[in-house]
C-alpha cells in the first residue's frame, strides 16, 4: 500500500474513522440490548416518540427502558457526526487544511440540522 | 404496539437490509414503501425510521469499505458538502410536504432505481498521468485481481450537483442517496464501482444525520418502528455480506427490478387515490 498515491499519511484518518465507527456501533448495540431487555423484564412497551434531549437522562436515572432506547437511537444518529469530527481533526493535524475545511463545512451543516431538533 | 407486529417489522427490515446490501441499493428504497403500503405506517414516520436505519446500515457497511480503502475520504468530504446541504433542505421540505407528491416522487425514484440496476456498471481505466487538480486521486487494491487501481474522479461540478440532488432525495424520501450517487460516480465521474459503492456507503450515513434530526425535531422518530428496523438492519446487513459471496448479484438484480417496478406502480397508484389489492 506504500506505493499507493498519497495513501500512507492518510492511513491515520482511516484508522481513526474506523475506531469511531466501531465504538459507535458497539455503544448503540449495548444501549439497544439494555433497553429491549429492560422493556421485556418490566413489561414496558416501546414509546411512540423519542423524548426531547432534556428528558433522556432522567429516564436513564429512573432505569426506564425508554431512556436506553432513546439514547441508542441518538447514538446511531450521532456516530457519523463523530466520524466527521475525527476526520476533520486528523486531516488538520496531517496538514491537509483544504480537506479539513471541507469536513468542517459538513460538520456545520450537520450541526444546523441538530439545531432544528432543539426547537421542539 | 404488540410483539407480533414488532417481529414482523424486524423481519421486513432484515430482509430489506439483506437485499439492499447484496444489490448495493441500500434498504431504504424498499423499506419506506413496504412500511407505508403494507403496514399502514405514517409516511413521515416511515421516512424517519428509514433514515435511522440507513445510518445504522452505513455504520456497519462502511467499516468494511474503509478497511479495504474503497472509500475515498477526501472525495467523500468534498461531495458531502453538497449532499448534506441537499439533505437538510430536502428533509425540511419533506417533513412538511403532503403525502401525495412524496409518493409520486418516490415512485419515480423507484423507476429510476429499476432502470439503473439494468445498466451494466462500467470498468474504469485511467491513464497514469491523469491530472488531479482537486487532490482527490485515490487508489485501492482490488481483491478480485490483486491489482492496485488508481483513479481520479472527473467532472467534479456535475458530481457536486448530483450529490446535492441525492441529498435532497435522501432528506425527502428517507433513502440513502446511493441509488443516485453510485451510478453517477461510476458512469459520469469515472470512479471504479467498488470505490463508488464504498464512498457512497460512508456518505449515506453522514447524510442520514442531516435527515434524521429534522424528523426528530418534528417528533417523527417512532421507537416502535425504529427499534425493529435497527435490529433488522443489524441482522440483515451481516447476512447480506455473507450471502453476497455465494449468490449471483446479477440474477438477484433481475428479480428485484420486478419488485422495484411493483413498488413504484403501487406508490403511483396510491398517489392517485387508489390502492392495489392487499395494500393500505
Amino acid at each position: 500500500m506504500s506505493d499507493a498515491v498519497g495513501q500512507a499519511p492518510l492511513d491515520l484518518v482511516y484508522t481513526r474513522a474506523l475506531r469511531v465507527l466501531r465504538v459507535g456501533f458497539r455503544l448503540t448495540a449495548a444501549l439497544l440490548l439494555a433497553g429491549i431487555a429492560l422493556a421485556l423484564a418490566r413489561g414496558q412497551g416501546l414509546e411512540r416518540t423519542v423524548d426531547p434531549f432534556s428528558e433522556i437522562l432522567p429516564a436513564l436515572r429512573d432505569g426506564h427502558s425508554r431512556g436506553f432506547i432513546d439514547l441508542a437511537i441518538l447514538t446511531t444518529m450521532l456516530t457519523p457526526l463523530a466520524t466527521v469530527v475525527t476526520i476533520a481533526v486528523t486531516l488538520h493535524q496531517l496538514g491537509e487544511r483544504r480537506f479539513a475545511r471541507y469536513s468542517l463545512a459538513v460538520l456545520l451543516i450537520l450541526l444546523a440540522s441538530i439545531g432544528t431538533s432543539l426547537i421542539r | 404496539m404488540d410483539i407480533l407486529r414488532l417481529i414482523e417489522l424486524g423481519l421486513v427490515s432484515a430482509a430489506t437490509a439483506l437485499v439492499g446490501s447484496m444489490l448495493g441499493l441500500g434498504g431504504g428504497v424498499f423499506l419506506v414503501p413496504i412500511l407505508t403500503l403494507f403496514f399502514d405506517v405514517n409516511q413521515k414516520v416511515a421516512i424517519g425510521a428509514s433514515s435511522v436505519a440507513v445510518a445504522t446500515n452505513s455504520i456497519l457497511g462502511s467499516t468494511v469499505h474503509l478497511e479495504s480503502r474503497f472509500t475515498n475520504l477526501r472525495f467523500a468530504m468534498l461531495l458531502q458538502i453538497a449532499t448534506a446541504s441537499g439533505a437538510l433542505v430536502g428533509a425540511t421540505v419533506g417533513v412538511w410536504a403532503p403525502e401525495r407528491p412524496i409518493n409520486v416522487l418516490f415512485g419515480l425514484v423507484l423507476l429510476y432505481a429499476a432502470g439503473s440496476m439494468a445498466i451494466r456498471r462500467k470498468s474504469v481505466e485511467m491513464a497514469p498521468d491523469t491530472p488531479d487538480p482537486h487532490g482527490i486521486k485515490a487508489s485501492f487494491v482490488d481483491p478480485a485481481t490483486k491489482q492496485l487501481v488508481t483513479y481520479v474522479p472527473q467532472r467534479l461540478r456535475l458530481g457536486l450537483g448530483i450529490s446535492g440532488l441525492a441529498g435532497a432525495l435522501s432528506g425527502m424520501l428517507g433513502v440513502g442517496g446511493g441509488v443516485v450517487q453510485v451510478p453517477a460516480m461510476n458512469i459520469l465521474m469515472k470512479v471504479p464501482v467498488k470505490a463508488a459503492a464504498g464512498t457512497s456507503s460512508f456518505m449515506v450515513g453522514v447524510t442520514a444525520v442531516a435527515t434524521s434530526f429534522v424528523y426528530y425535531s418534528r417528533e417523527r422518530i417512532d421507537p416502535a418502528v425504529v427499534v425493529p428496523a435497527m435490529v433488522g438492519v443489524f441482522v440483515g446487513a451481516q447476512a447480506g455480506s455473507r450471502l453476497t459471496r455465494r449468490v449471483s448479484a446479477n440474477k438477484l438484480s433481475a428479480y428485484f427490478v420486478i419488485v422495484l417496478l411493483y413498488l413504484s406502480i403501487s406508490l403511483l397508484v396510491k398517489a392517485a387515490g387508489y390502492s392495489l389489492p392487499g395494500q393500505s
